[in-house]
């Protein structure tokens, strides 16, 4: 009986879970008329305005990632492997910036980058991303997991720092790397704030922000946008979705 | 599960790059090209030519340029007030002085990007005139070449272009013809021409589209052995990317005429036949006592031949090359078990 209603309750999940992207789906495909494709006519072909915007939107996820992951793995690397005075001060400075959201930062990132003067540019976008305590927490937590007689083996056979943090820990710690990878993509492919913060023109939004910028008749233009949207997180969560757990669990346990 | 994951996205992945290309063109394509006319500043009261209203099912329209953002961002055209116009016997009479559109391609809707034509070249053509529901009175402008049952053709000498309908409307009928519902469907037969001269082009679009598939189906099957077959993938994957490179090349070299594309959607197929089929069932009464009409049907026929025959090349191709694959896979796990 009691797997009998755990097993209901886990379906329940699922299933309001499913719901309102299921809605989007079916909807998308729906017209006064009956069902058509028209929308997806739409959207894909009629003209690339959606389509650019998809791709800018990439290409800003894809390098808030890489370089988020690559500044944490030098300072996740630094706090796991390293004595240093202030470390474990520093690392719960970093844990208590973990905690803030992300309009609490919008006001002093947004004078920052005015002295930069990169207000209105992608940079805006990319640069205070990259820099995000979650990645150098996760691998920090990851990197603890190396014995530290595996690097010291490493050392003795000649290798400098740089070149046992690539060819020796990090491939010990892949699913650590991805799972830092997949969550800085998602928080940036999923940004709303940063962008309407950052950027004054309504044309260089990303397609997470722009898609409430549609016109109003263009509802089911919208959520056909919404599969777009949906593609890239779907393709990174069926793919890397044992890594991706892996990740989280190695950080948790640590 | 993770090699199909990757197998089923690498497909949308392609689908969405060939899409994005294949949008920018279109996007082009579909923008009605317009004539401006400018009601005259000199005069008292600001008039411009009957022949600027647009009929359609709704009732007549008016249309001005102007200059949209955010989403709607270029020209575009936008539909003028009811209340600030008024037809008079031979004239619009205006509220407001400026730019109004003409003529068009084809059939506008408020909102409507618009390619704005000026500086005109002039060609010699020959227009076909169809009449479903009989003659009407002719202006007289233009003497009507050939003639059967509701079809007119008609042979102009140095006439502006690209093609506009309503041009060669308010040419060949009387002002007061305009507005009948039964104004008749006017065709260049050099945009004719045109648009079958492009067929073979889109065939090789198409035909592309079906080798990259038919290589993913073969390679869906293949990365169940990923590891054996890794080469042959990777190899699929390189051909994948050379037919994307040869997409743009090919979509540059599209140019189909703005008069014989439907007003909402390139692909409306049931728009082309219903259009092709009236121009072509025209052109065969014709053919009897027109030169031109029998010259067009038979590059049609042309056309029609070499469009199959690139569209079957790429089914074809694409077989041959699993065959083929499968051959040397075959001989070289006999000359291992030797």
């Amino acid at each position: 009986m009691k797997r009998f209603f755990s097993g209901l309750f886990a379906a329940l999940v699922v299933v309001l879970s499913a719901a309102p992207f299921l809605y989007v789906f079916v909807r998308s495909f729906l017209s006064p008329g009956g069902v058509t494709f028209q929308y997806y006519y739409d959207v894909f072909l009629a003209s690339p305005k959606y389509l650019f915007r998809f791709w800018k939107s990439i290409g800003m996820a894809v390098c808030i990632a890489a370089g988020q992951l690559l500044i944490s793995v030098f300072a996740g690397f630094g706090f796991a492997k390293y004595k240093f005075p202030g470390r474990n001060f520093l690392f719960f400075l970093l844990m208590i910036l973990m905690t803030l959201p992300v309009q609490v930062t919008l006001v002093p990132d947004f004078i920052m980058l005015g002295y930069m003067n990169l207000l209105n540019t992608y940079a805006a976008l990319i640069l205070p991303s990259i820099i995000v305590p979650l990645g150098t927490f996760i691998l920090t937590q990851s990197f603890k997991s190396v014995p530290d007689t595996v690097l010291d083996a490493a050392m003795l056979d000649g290798c400098g720092v740089l070149r046992m943090l690539f060819y020796v820990v990090s491939p010990m710690n892949k699913s650590g790397l991805v799972c830092v990878l997949l969550l800085s993509f998602l928080d940036a492919w999923n940004m709303v704030e940063q962008p309407i913060a950052f950027l004054k023109e309504a044309e260089q939004y990303p397609i997470s922000v722009a898609l409430a910028y549609t016109p109003p008749s263009e509802t089911s233009v919208q959520l056909v946008c919404c599969i777009l949207v949906v593609l890239p997180a779907l393709f990174l969560f069926t793919f890397f979705n044992r890594e991706l757990v892996e990740g989280i669990v190695l950080a948790e346990v640590k | 599960m993770k090699r199909r994951v990757l197998c089923i996205f690498v497909l949308i992945l392609w689908g969405l790059v060939f899409c994005t290309m294949l949008s920018v063109r279109i996007e082009q394509l579909m923008i009605p090209e317009v004539v401006l006319t400018q009601a005259d500043e000199s005069e008292p009261s600001p008039h411009i030519a009957l022949d600027s209203l647009f009929f359609d099912d709704t009732g007549m329209h008016l249309y001005r340029p102007r200059e949209g953002t955010g989403w709607e961002t270029g020209t575009r055209i936008y539909e003028e007030e009811i209340n600030n116009y008024s037809v008079g016997e031979n004239q619009l009479n205006l509220k407001f002085f400026g730019s109004y559109v003409r003529y068009a391609s084809k059939p506008l809707r408020s909102g409507d990007e618009i390619s704005i034509k000026s500086d005109l070249e002039n060609r010699d053509d020959t227009w076909l005139a169809i009449f479903p529901e009989g003659i009407p009175q002719l202006s007289g402008a233009l003497t009507p070449t050939a003639e059967a049952e509701n079809a007119l053709l008609f042979n102009v000498t140095d006439t502006p272009q690209p093609f506009m309908a309503d041009r060669a409307k308010s040419t060949i009928l009387l002002v007061t013809e305009l507005a009948n519902e039964n104004a008749g469907s006017f065709y260049s037969l050099s945009d004719v021409k045109s648009f079958l001269s492009q067929l073979p082009l889109l065939a090789a679009l198409l035909s592309r589209s079906l080798f990259v598939l038919i290589l993913w189906v073969y390679s869906f099957v293949l990365s169940r052995k990923a590891k054996e077959n890794r080469a042959k993938l990777i190899f699929h994957g390189v051909l994948g990317v050379l037919a994307l490179f040869a997409v743009p090349l090919i979509l540059l070299h599209i140019d189909l005429p703005s008069s014989l594309l439907p007003q909402y959607r390139i692909t409306d197929a049931a728009y082309y036949m219903r259009e092709f089929g009236e121009i072509f069932s025209a052109l065969n009464i014709l053919a009897k006592s027109s030169r031109e009409s029998t010259e067009l049907l038979q590059y049609a026929g042309k056309m029609q031949a070499m469009t199959l025959v690139i569209v079957g090349f790429g089914i074809f191709l694409g077989v041959i090359f699993i065959l083929i694959e499968r051959l040397v896979r075959n001989k070289s796990v006999k000359k291992e078990k030797q």
